[in-house]
Order: structure tokens, then C-alpha cells, then sequence
């Protein structure tokens, strides 16, 4: 029978409270999932499942997001370098020794941070919907262009929407094929964690950061053509945000990547879950 | 492993969108999962997985509730009874015609209203905190039975705190040794489906009409006594709403009945999703077809 232990669990990070999903058997091989907007670390449960009994997993919210504290923005800036070093922590501190990433939306930043300064870190890289090329801007992140540029009143009426079920929505089920086989708990929730007090102005600072990793994009090229590391591609093709471009982008540079590609959204793991974890485990165990 | 699909549908009985949950192979034996207050088919995102590799697993939304359409409270009747019409409704539509059924809390008075009504479609019961006896009742339904003697303004007005985040946050850890065991998604989504326009209302109407299912626990075990259907009661015995007696009683009248405790709350699935849901396979597989 198959069995469905998930721990959920927080640790201090320099006195923010990190809540991570935890499963498996630490002695397998370690694979840390990182995701941001819209539903952090909820994006795996499902892929948690399909993997616990091969690996050890581990998949936390950033500050900020789901179940983590969300420290205020005074003390803390919601930038992607500060998550960044939050994570790098976060993995130090669990004892995680060269583990795989897989890294959704945000988690891409993120991990190409962590990875420029400690190239050694991750053994493997699974990337998903996630970007490090100008080509691989989709309609949606080109639509948020005017507020990345210029952030006032007048271009964050372009962006704010995402944060509403209607946004949300775009990451969930846009372009995805069979929408009975959304679940959805996910984008509800999402909403639910998204429509706290002071979310909007914490959504909307890191949003706005993202323009520093559009200026980062040429190094984090540069880390992977001089690298070459071992990538797992796994791309929903009609993303909105990162479209099939970013993955063929990356596959331009390190031609040893894999890519597998799925007829379905953003959030492609919600249509592909279990077949998306078998090509983890080829990558992986093979 | 592959995970099996699940597939999240919805359909129109009468005036409402029934949500519902479905996985497993349409020629299996069917399982009909109820879920309870507050929360909604969500409850079984666990347990369905674990069914679905032998059984035709299906679980609704009640009105109210969850994905199903919750219309406002002042147009239509929230009642146990009014709820079973809709969930009958939604069984007929399907063609079900033989199924088990899994009960927790809310879903009980309507199974058990369902058994009584259907009895030639039941091939079992399985009970996990889904009362049908008095001395199944807590000490935390005073203030709930308050307000059925003296149904006023001010007794409702104190029943509001019971919908509130943090009594459903304490519903999920209230008897749990292990709180790492418990999913934010669950507390945080049904509190969404709480937060909703005047989703309150709706579920006070529902706490007022709790009465009629204690009226009716004579006639479930008139039935249980008459019928004798195969009985698993699976009972997380630190339930603050329904005491482990409330499970013992199954016996008096099925003497078949087997009655497991877990060392949980009232949300047992969330913490013992694998050792109830193997109790579950090994009930069902001693089933009639």
C-alpha cells in the first residue's frame, strides 16, 4: 500500500520561522523543491508523494510565502537576493550534503543565486517553468514589463490582478489541458494565503525585484555554458510566465539536458505530477 | 508509484452544482466518502489514493460546503434532512446502485439517513468519528445544545466562536501526540470555505438542526439492529466532540461491528490516513459485491 507520511515542519533561519514539507529517508538520495507565487511549497505536495519512497524530500516556503513567517518588510527586504541567502541557510542548517533542486517559477532565481556563489552546492538541477533568458519572458511577465521598469501607482494596476483567484487562475489552469484533473484546493488556497493582510505589498516589492534577475540573466548563462550541469528540463508548454522558449534556451547551452515537455500550464506538475517524478527518477536513479 | 488520477467534477442536483471527487476504475465496487464540519471533500485527498487502486471512489461536497454551491442562508434550508435530499439526489443521478459508505461527523447524519432510506444499496458502513449514540456526545456540545433548548438570538450569537480560525485550527490539533503530522492546507482551506460571505450563518442554521440527527439516533439504531450491516467503526479516541463510547455502542446493536481506536483527534485521517486506510481495505475486501 502506498503510504502517505508528510511531515510539516519549521526551523529558525536567522529568527525567521521556515515551514517545510519533509519526507522520506534521509539516507536517499536529498532533493530540496523551491517555489514561490502562487502557492509555495503546496505546489509539490503531489510530487511529494510520487518521490517520498526513493528520496529524501524537502520543500520549504520563503519568507513571506505560505506557512513561513512574514517578517516586516522594514526589517527584512522582499528581494530575491535576501530569499536567496534565506534558502542558502535554510539548506545549510537541515545538514542537506549536495543535494538535487528542482526549482518552479521563482525557485529558478533563486537556485541560479545560490548556485553562482557555491557552484558545488546542488549535484543536479531540475528546472521547471522556470527562467534565465530574455526569450523565455512570456506574455505575462512581458505584460508586467512597464512595472519592472517603472514601479508606480499607473503600472502596478498592470500586475496587481495576479494576486486575485483571476491571477491565480493564469499560473493554475491556463493552458492546461484537463481541468477535472486540477485539483482545486490549490489555487483557493493560494488565494486564501495570498489575500492576508499585507500581502499585496510584500507580492508586489519582490515582484518588482524581479527586474534584478533579468539583469543577473547574462551570469547565470555564463555559470551554466562554463559548468554544464546535469538539467532535468520538465516544461508546461503553454505557460504564460515562462514559456517553452526559456527551456529551449537552456537546452541551447547545455545540449547534455534532458527535456521533457507537457501540453499543459505553468503549475505543470498539477496535470503531470506522477509522470513528471518518473522522469526524476530516470534523471536520478538511472 | 505511480499516483492514480483523480478527477474533480461537478453535478447539477436540482438548483445546486454538486462538487465531487472521483478516482479509481468505474467497474470497481463503489465507496461513497462524506466528509464532515468544517471541512469538505479535501479531507480525503489521502485516503482516496489508498482506495482508488481497488475501488470506484467517489466523495461529495455537501451544500454548503466546499467546491458545492453554498447559496445563501436565507434562501434556502440548511437541515440534515434538506442536505441528504441533495446527496440522494446526487447518488441517484450517478446510477449508484451498491455501494459502501465512509462517515465522519456531518457525513453520518446523512449516511445514516441514507442507509435508512436506501438499505438494499448498502454493502457496509464505515464510521470514523460519525456518532450515533447520546453517550457518543462531548462536553462540547453544551453550548450547541443550549441553543436547541432555547433557540435565541443570544445562544446563536455564542456559537460564533466556534467558526472562528482558531477553534478550527484547535479542531485539527486538539488529541494529535504528533502536530508535524497535521497539513496547513487543511485548517487554512476550510477556513477560506468559513470566511466566505455569510458562510456563517449557514453553518449556525446547521448547528441548530444538529438536534434532528440526535432525534433520529433511535431510528439509526432501529435500523443497525434490523439490518445488521458489516459495521467498521475507525475512531480517533481523543475526538473532543465524539467520545470513544460513541464507538463502543455500534456493538449493542451490530455485535458483528469491529471498532478500531487510533491515538488521534477528530480529524484522524490527517494523521492516520495509512493504518485506517489499510483497516478500510481489509473491511472492504470481506464485502459483498
Amino acid at each position: 500500500m502506498k503510504k502517505q507520511t508528510i511531515y510539516y515542519k519549521t526551523i529558525n533561519v536567522d529568527g525567521i520561522n521556515i515551514f517545510y514539507r519533509e519526507a522520506g529517508d534521509k539516507t536517499k538520495p536529498q532533493i530540496v523543491l523551491l517555489n514561490g507565487v502562487p502557492n509555495a511549497s503546496s505546489a509539490f505536495q503531489e510530487l511529494i508523494h510520487d518521490l517520498k519512497e526513493d528520496f529524501y524530500v524537502i520543500a520549504p516556503d520563503f519568507p513571506g510565502f505560505g506557512n513561513s513567517d512574514i517578517p516586516d518588510k522594514n526589517a527584512y527586504a522582499y528581494t530575491f537576493h535576501n530569499i536567496s541567502l534565506s534558502m542558502e541557510k535554510f539548506i545549510d542548517q537541515l545538514g542537506l550534503i549536495h543535494p538535487t533542486v528542482y526549482a518552479l517559477g521563482y525557485g529558478g532565481p533563486i537556485t541560479f543565486r545560490i548556485a553562482s556563489r557555491r557552484p558545488e552546492l546542488f549535484a543536479n538541477y531540475i528546472l521547471q517553468n522556470s527562467n534565465a533568458y530574455e526569450e523565455g519572458l512570456g506574455p505575462a511577465m512581458l505584460n508586467a514589463a512597464p512595472f519592472l521598469e517603472k514601479r508606480h501607482e499607473e503600472t502596478e494596476k498592470l500586475v496587481k490582478p495576479l494576486l486575485t483567484l483571476d491571477g491565480i487562475k493564469l499560473f493554475f489552469l491556463n493552458g492546461a489541458k484537463d481541468e477535472t484533473k486540477i485539483n482545486p484546493d490549490g489555487y483557493l488556497n493560494s488565494l486564501f494565503y495570498l489575500s492576508r493582510p499585507g500581502q499585496e505589498e510584500i507580492q508586489l516589492d519582490l515582484l518588482y525585484d524581479y527586474r534584478t534577475n533579468i539583469a543577473e540573466y547574462p551570469n547565470w548563462q555564463k555559470f551554466l555554458k562554463e559548468k554544464q550541469p546535469a538539467i532535468l528540463l520538465v516544461w508546461g508548454k503553454n505557460d504564460v510566465f515562462f514559456p517553452l522558449s526559456a527551456a529551449e534556451a537552456i537546452k541551447r547551452e547545455v545540449p547534455s539536458a534532458v527535456l521533457h515537455v507537457y501540453d499543459t500550464s505553468h503549475l505543470a506538475l498539477e496535470e503531470h505530477h506522477s509522470d513528471i517524478a518518473e522522469r526524476i527518477k530516470e534523471f536520478l536513479l538511472k | 508509484m505511480k499516483t492514480p488520477t483523480v478527477n474533480y467534477r461537478k453535478e447539477k442536483v436540482a438548483d445546486l452544482n454538486i462538487f465531487y471527487r472521483e478516482a479509481g476504475s468505474a467497474d470497481a465496487p463503489v465507496v461513497l466518502l462524506l466528509h464532515g464540519y468544517p471541512t469538505s471533500s479535501h479531507m480525503f485527498r489521502n485516503l482516496i489514493p489508498i482506495l482508488s487502486e481497488k475501488y470506484h471512489v467517489i466523495a461529495p461536497d455537501l451544500p454548503g460546503f466546499g467546491f458545492t454551491d453554498a447559496p445563501n442562508y436565507k434562501e434556502f434550508t440548511y437541515t440534515f434532512d434538506n442536505l441528504t435530499k441533495y446527496i440522494q439526489g446526487f447518488i441517484d443521478q450517478l446510477g449508484l446502485k451498491r455501494f459502501a459508505i465512509y462517515v465522519f461527523d456531518y457525513g453520518a447524519p446523512v449516511g445514516y439517513r441514507l442507509a435508512v432510506a436506501n438499505p438494499e444499496k448498502i454493502t457496509g458502513i464505515i464510521s470514523q468519528n460519525g456518532n450515533a449514540y447520546v453517550e457518543g456526545l462531548s462536553d462540547g456540545w453544551n453550548p450547541i445544545q443550549k441553543y436547541w433548548a432555547e433557540p435565541s438570538e443570544e445562544n446563536r450569537n455564542n456559537l460564533r466562536m466556534m467558526v472562528a480560525a482558531g477553534t478550527t485550527q484547535w479542531q485539527y490539533f486538539t488529541g494529535v501526540s504528533d502536530p508535524t503530522l497535521i497539513a496547513p492546507e487543511s485548517y487554512s482551506l476550510d477556513q477560506f470555505f468559513l470566511d466566505r460571505d455569510e458562510n456563517v450563518e449557514l453553518q449556525l442554521d446547521l448547528f441548530k438542526d444538529y438536534a434532528s440527527n440526535v432525534a433520529l439516533y433511535p431510528t439509526f439504531q432501529q435500523y443497525f439492529r434490523d439490518k445488521q450491516p458489516p459495521f467498521l467503526a475507525a475512531w480517533g479516541n481523543k475526538d473532543p466532540f465524539f467520545l470513544p463510547p460513541g464507538a463502543e455502542a455500534f456493538k449493542r446493536d451490530i455485535p458483528n461491528a469491529t471498532v478500531k481506536f487510533f491515538d488521534t483527534g477528530h480529524f484522524a485521517l490527517e494523521t492516520h490516513v495509512n493504518e485506517i486506510g489499510q483497516e478500510i481495505l481489509d473491511f472492504l475486501a470481506k464485502l459483498p459485491k
